[in-house]
């Protein structure tokens, strides 16, 4: 089977300028290398739209593969994702999905994997419950590093990730499970730096901010007083 | 010592007076003030990510709904309790849109915890933690991953105990009160 079509399920709620759009943006350029298309949609934008959310499902009709792209929102999928996936169980059956196959790329701003690892689950647990064919799922950290711009604009910072990518597209086009040369870059992604000295520089660059703005990070708005306890 | 229940289960749910009726029991001997929230009937917006609540005003979400109740709450509870059925692995959507506001309750800067970065609590963490899932029939994925997504929220929310039970449709009336007993029994609520 000849893939000619993907359709891609944006989990990002931000808009338009996210490190979300900025892979699904890539991909669909990739996968413009193998005469394949890539259609996105954002998924706060259609699971409250029965117009949109058929449109989607159209869209998915035609298409040889889904995929997922998404931020972790406390350690799982955002809110948006869940609810299409939940609305796409009952409004498709198994025969829809028999054919296509599945994968997701999950990112975040932490550089552990286990912050990635329950939502590469979570799209693997509704593949096998829909009935897709599942070729795998990667995950990277350092979001806020790529902040929405294209991933070539970058540089250095998502040289791996690219060629994760770029590997990715290859396994799906072919209809792979992902291969460890996927995975092999998608490990090598973020450098080993010292998680304190991330925790020290990220901090410096939020305190400053902070003055610079006026504000008190550590507010507590809703801290109650031992009275009212 | 305050509880927070927030319930992603409807009313017409098998389990619903089952697991309410257990949960009030085992808590309310324990001197808690118990707040329990039905979140199907809130007006809940789902988080947008504006960032507001980090670097514009921190601690105060930018949106105008159910929530302004529901944060105080998150805000000054020890005992922090979710409920749902469970969705591909993680909660159901319902409890998903309120969960994914929580990050109001952290602080924009960054901590070591366990060997992995998180942002630090604004308030005094949950000490204890419980998540209940519903599944309709036994599913070892699932239920695996509801385990880990439960795991990941009790880091994420400093807990110092968590506990995760998972009831489906071959368990028992007596079972549910057993293990809601022992769940609470093994966070140590005081």
């Amino acid at each position: 089977m000849k893939i000619k079509k993907v359709t891609a399920l944006l989990g990002s709620t931000r808009g338009q300028n996210t490190v979300t759009e900025s892979i699904a943006d890539y991909l669909k350029q990739e996968f413009k290398n193998y005469e394949t298309n890539l259609i996105k949609y954002r998924a706060h934008q259609i699971f409250q739209d029965d117009k949109v959310i058929n449109a989607f499902i159209e869209d998915l009709k035609d298409s040889e593969i889904f995929v997922i792209v998404s931020p972790v929102y406390v350690h799982s999928l955002p809110y948006p994702v869940i609810r299409v996936m939940e609305r796409l169980e009952g409004l498709t059956n198994k025969k829809f999905w028999k054919e296509k196959f599945m994968a997701a790329v999950i990112h975040n701003g932490y550089p552990k994997e286990i912050q990635r690892k329950s939502s590469k689950e979570i799209c693997h647990n509704f593949s096998k419950e829909i009935g897709s064919n599942w070729l795998g799922a990667i995950g990277f950290g350092g979001s806020p590093l790529i902040d929405g711009k294209p991933l070539e604009d970058v540089g250095w910072f998502t040289k791996n990730m690219r060629k994760s990518l770029d590997e990715f597209c290859k396994d799906i086009f072919n209809q792979n499970k992902l291969s460890s040369s996927t995975k092999k870059y998608e490990k090598k992604h973020f450098p080993p730096i010292p998680l304190f000295i991330l925790k020290f520089m990220m901090n410096i660059l939020n305190k400053k901010q902070a003055k610079e703005k006026g504000i008190d990070l550590y507010a507590k708005p809703y801290q109650k007083n031992e009275e009212e306890i | 010592m305050n509880s927070l229940i927030l319930n992603g289960l409807t009313k017409e749910s098998p389990y619903y007076q089952k697991i309410k009726d257990n949960l009030i029991k085992q808590l309310a001997g324990k001197n808690n003030l118990i707040n329990w929230i039905d979140l199907i009937e809130k007006d809940i917006e789902y988080c947008n990510g504006c960032g507001y609540c980090n670097m514009k005003e921190p601690g105060i979400c930018a949106k105008n709904d159910d929530m302004k109740e529901i944060f105080p709450l998150m805000a000054n509870a020890e005992v922090l309790i979710f409920i749902s059925p469970i969705s591909f692995g993680c909660y159901n959507s319902q409890l998903k849109k309120a969960v994914d506001r929580y990050s109001v309750m952290g602080l924009p800067t960054y901590t070591v915890y366990k060997g992995e970065l998180h942002h630090p609590a604004r308030y005094n963490n949950p000490n204890y933690f419980m998540s209940i899932g519903i599944l309709d029939q036994s599913n070892k994925d699932m239920e695996q991953t509801f385990k880990l997504v439960s795991n990941r929220n009790a880091t994420c929310f400093f807990a110092d105990k968590h506990e995760t039970l998972i009831f489906n449709d071959s368990i028992q009336e007596n079972e549910i009160q057993n293990q809601i007993t022992n769940g609470i029994k093994y966070l140590g609520v005081k």
